[in-house]
């Protein structure tokens, strides 16, 4: 007798569930690792956490730093006085960088690859390059400087400069980066609204004014959003070249905040510094979203 | 059948995945105990930690070492965090810098159960700075390596071409004072016709040398108790205004911006003078080929010496799985047959061991520096420096404040001592951990 065999009835897997099967690895690795670490950081911004003891403390690390911590607002203050100083700079010689790098002329991979090649050193070989070139005595930028007249500036060791040297560390560091997103932006746009230009007569500062940026908006608002909080986030190249001095000039809210985690052992300072750096990073890029409802063009967008 | 199908993917590829995962995270199973002992250092330091490490192998079939290197500017990061984790190694070799304020959070074994049984280990054996720098309350937590004090490495032939006497001379008549080191400082720094500096007669004390330097004028940092600063004290202010001098009044010491990128290194035969520790002999003798060297003590001032000790320890884990075998090779490692190959042959530092540091070989060596009294009377003689569970903190707090000093923002050594003793004082009366 042969036996009967029953076709096995393999379930349809519902589309959501196969989304939801396809998407865990991440959702595992979002909780472990990022969802679980910030949830018990919260917890410990309400703790006296020295490694060795924890004892729930309320909002008392938060009330200290806001009223107590000469040293919280010093680097809140440097950090920020950097990022004003650097963000719009790196973004306007970014798109600079990408306008011209965007022209049609000879040996154009080559120059796009040289500007880009200083967003790919590591940073600590970069801080160290600089230091070199910030050298008072023995720099190239002193020596270049001494040529209009101009000597012995003390670019790290000078509370007046360092911050100036900073960002003019990170125009050459993060600039690459920017440039890149900027010239695909660029290349993105199409060549009819040129020439559409070009036939009302439009001069190329009138293009510039009137059809690159415009169009180039969305792009500029993704770097800004990301050079704020790429500026907030400053730490090895102060870590390295100057370890927060001189007198606390370039002590960056990043480089305070690991200190008070991994040198003094204030982990519970040190999270509820991270908590407030979250708190600011929102606000200012809710700002910034609100902001962009003015400036701000997507194609085909009805206005 | 069924089930077995059902769970088919998993068995082929999961299963043998973590089967995979567990093999490499256990131990070895070839009858030995394996232990972890995490180091730092420069190239030669690792090689020669690796060298101790094979000839503690070598004598121990039963046990085999691994060497966790780990580069200096993340050490003390990954060690934290190793400890807090508890996946520390058995053995770590721990700065000073940074024993007791890890002590202070349990990571460390106590010594002493191991010693009182262990009929070869006898405290008397060691220099008593040495075993003091390992107590924590009284209690063995490590043992010294890495030991020694500060001293003064001085170019043989530029003091000879200046017409000046040998400063181990004038120390052993007791004439090598800070008044006698900044004659000489000043003789011996030499200018171009423009202006610019071709030779310096001293290097800027680095910490914690200019501590030994504010001891010798009768000043300290902290109290007996590290609850409070002492910095605006007179002597610490004079010893301070001296080293501040050199630099910006005598101009007989690179500024930071001059002395960086090693232009005026000792190797270089460009520094007359420098303040260091004795571990550089392994690498001037590698480098220095041009001129003659030696050392000698740092000099004496108004109120006494600036003899200082400081050395690394080597703790061994709370949580290790292996305590008896990490006590054995934490005591090789401070044993005749690993000092004798770190500071007889190789020189890296001082023996915490006295019969080495009394030793023809240690004391009459063949190579510079020859002068080694001035290291043994440093061991010796040595005060320990103020390092408490907040010297990070302290240090943070002090840095910002010397450097307007040392930079030249600040020419009153009274002032900057007053506002660095009002900040230090500050966070000393702070709750630690908050």
């Amino acid at each position: 007798m042969i036996p009967i065999t029953r076709p096995i009835k393999r379930k349809a897997i519902k589309p959501g569930v196969a989304g939801f099967l396809f998407t865990t690895p991440w959702l595992l690795g979002f909780l472990i690792f990022t969802a679980g670490p910030m949830l018990t950081s919260l917890y410990l911004s309400f703790t006296k956490y020295d490694l060795s003891t924890m004892k729930w403390i309320g909002t008392t690390n938060y009330q200290r730093l806001f009223t107590e911590d000469p040293l919280f607002w010093k680097s809140l203050q440097v950090t920020i006085a950097y990022a004003i100083l650097t963000v719009p700079l790196g973004i306007a010689a970014s798109l600079a960088l990408a306008l011209l790098l965007n022209q049609k002329v000879r040996g154009q991979r080559f120059f796009r690859t040289v500007f880009y090649l200083p967003s790919i050193v590591p940073a600590v070989a970069s801080s160290l390059l600089w230091m070199w070139i910030f050298n008072s005595d023995y720099g190239i930028l002193n020596w270049a400087l001494g040529l209009f007249g101009w000597s012995g500036i003390e670019w790290l060791a000078d509370e007046k400069y360092t911050l100036y040297a900073f960002a003019a560390m990170s125009l050459w560091g993060a600039g690459g980066g920017r440039m890149v997103i900027f010239l695909a932006g660029l290349q993105g746009i199409s060549e009819t609204y040129y020439e559409a230009a070009r036939i009302d007569g439009a001069s190329p500062w009138q293009q510039f004014r009137s059809v690159t940026i415009p169009l180039l908006s969305p792009v500029i608002f993704f770097n800004l959003i990301l050079g704020v909080i790429g500026a907030f986030q400053v730490f090895t190249q102060a870590y390295i070249m100057t370890g927060g001095g001189p007198n606390n000039a370039t002590l960056f809210y990043a480089l305070n905040l690991f200190r008070n985690a991994f040198e003094y052992f204030k982990l519970g300072k040190a999270s509820a510094m991270a908590w407030v750096l979250f708190v600011i990073l929102l606000i200012i890029t809710a700002i910034q979203f609100w902001g962009s409802k003015r400036w701000v063009h997507y194609e085909g967008e009805a206005k | 059948m069924r089930a077995s199908r059902r769970i088919g993917p998993l068995s082929r590829y999961l299963l043998p995945l973590i089967a995979i995962l567990a093999i490499g995270c256990a131990e070895p199973e070839d009858g030995r105990v394996h232990l972890r002992y995490m180091a730092w250092g420069n190239v030669q330091q690792l090689n020669l930690e690796q060298r101790l490490v094979d000839e503690f192998n070598k004598r121990n079939h039963d046990v085999e070492v691994k060497l966790f290197k780990v580069p200096a500017n993340s050490y003390k990061n990954k060690m934290i965090v190793m400890f807090a984790s508890r996946t520390s190694p058995d053995v770590v070799r721990v700065d000073h810098y940074d024993f007791p304020q890890l002590s202070e959070r349990n990571y460390f074994r106590d010594l002493e159960p191991f010693i009182s049984r262990d009929a070869e280990f006898k405290k008397s054996d060691y220099f008593p700075l040495a075993i003091e720098e390992c107590l924590v309350d009284g209690r063995m937590q490590g043992l010294n390596v890495l030991f020694g004090g500060g001293i003064m490495f001085y170019n043989k032939k530029l003091i000879r071409d200046a017409g000046l006497e040998d400063p181990y001379a004038l120390w052993n008549r007791g004439e090598w004072t800070y008044d006698k080191a900044l004659e000489y400082s000043v003789k011996l720094t030499k200018f171009d016709s423009t202006g610019r500096p071709i030779q310096f007669g001293i290097n800027m004390p680095p910490m914690p040398f200019y501590l030994a330097v504010i001891q010798a004028f009768g000043g300290r940092l902290l109290n007996p108790a590290l609850d409070k600063c002492l910095l605006d004290s007179p002597g610490a202010i004079a010893g301070m205004q001296w080293i501040a001098d050199l630099r910006w009044k005598h101009k007989c010491c690179p500024t930071p911006a001059q002395g960086a990128n090693a232009a005026f290194n000792f190797e270089t035969g460009k520094l007359a003078m420098e303040f260091n520790y004795v571990g550089m002999t392994a690498r001037y003798n590698e480098l220095i080929t041009k001129f003659d060297w030696d050392i000698c003590p740092m000099p004496n001032g108004p109120k006494g010496d600036s003899f200082f000790v400081k050395g690394n320890q080597l703790v061994m884990y709370r949580e290790t799985k292996h305590p008896e075998e990490a006590w054995r090779f934490m005591k090789f490692m401070t044993g005749p047959i690993a000092e004798d190959i770190l500071y007889i042959q190789e020189r890296r530092q001082a023996p915490t061991r006295i019969e080495l540091g009394q030793s023809e070989g240690f004391l009459h060596p063949k190579k510079p520096p020859f002068n080694m009294e001035s290291v043994a009377m440093t061991i010796r003689r040595g005060k320990t420096l103020p390092i408490g569970p907040r010297w990070p903190e302290v240090m943070a707090t002090l840095t910002p404040e010397l450097d307007n000093l040392f930079a030249g923002r600040e020419t009153d050594a009274s002032v900057a001592m007053r506002r660095a003793t009002a900040a230090v004082n500050k966070t000393l009366r702070e709750e630690p951990g908050l």
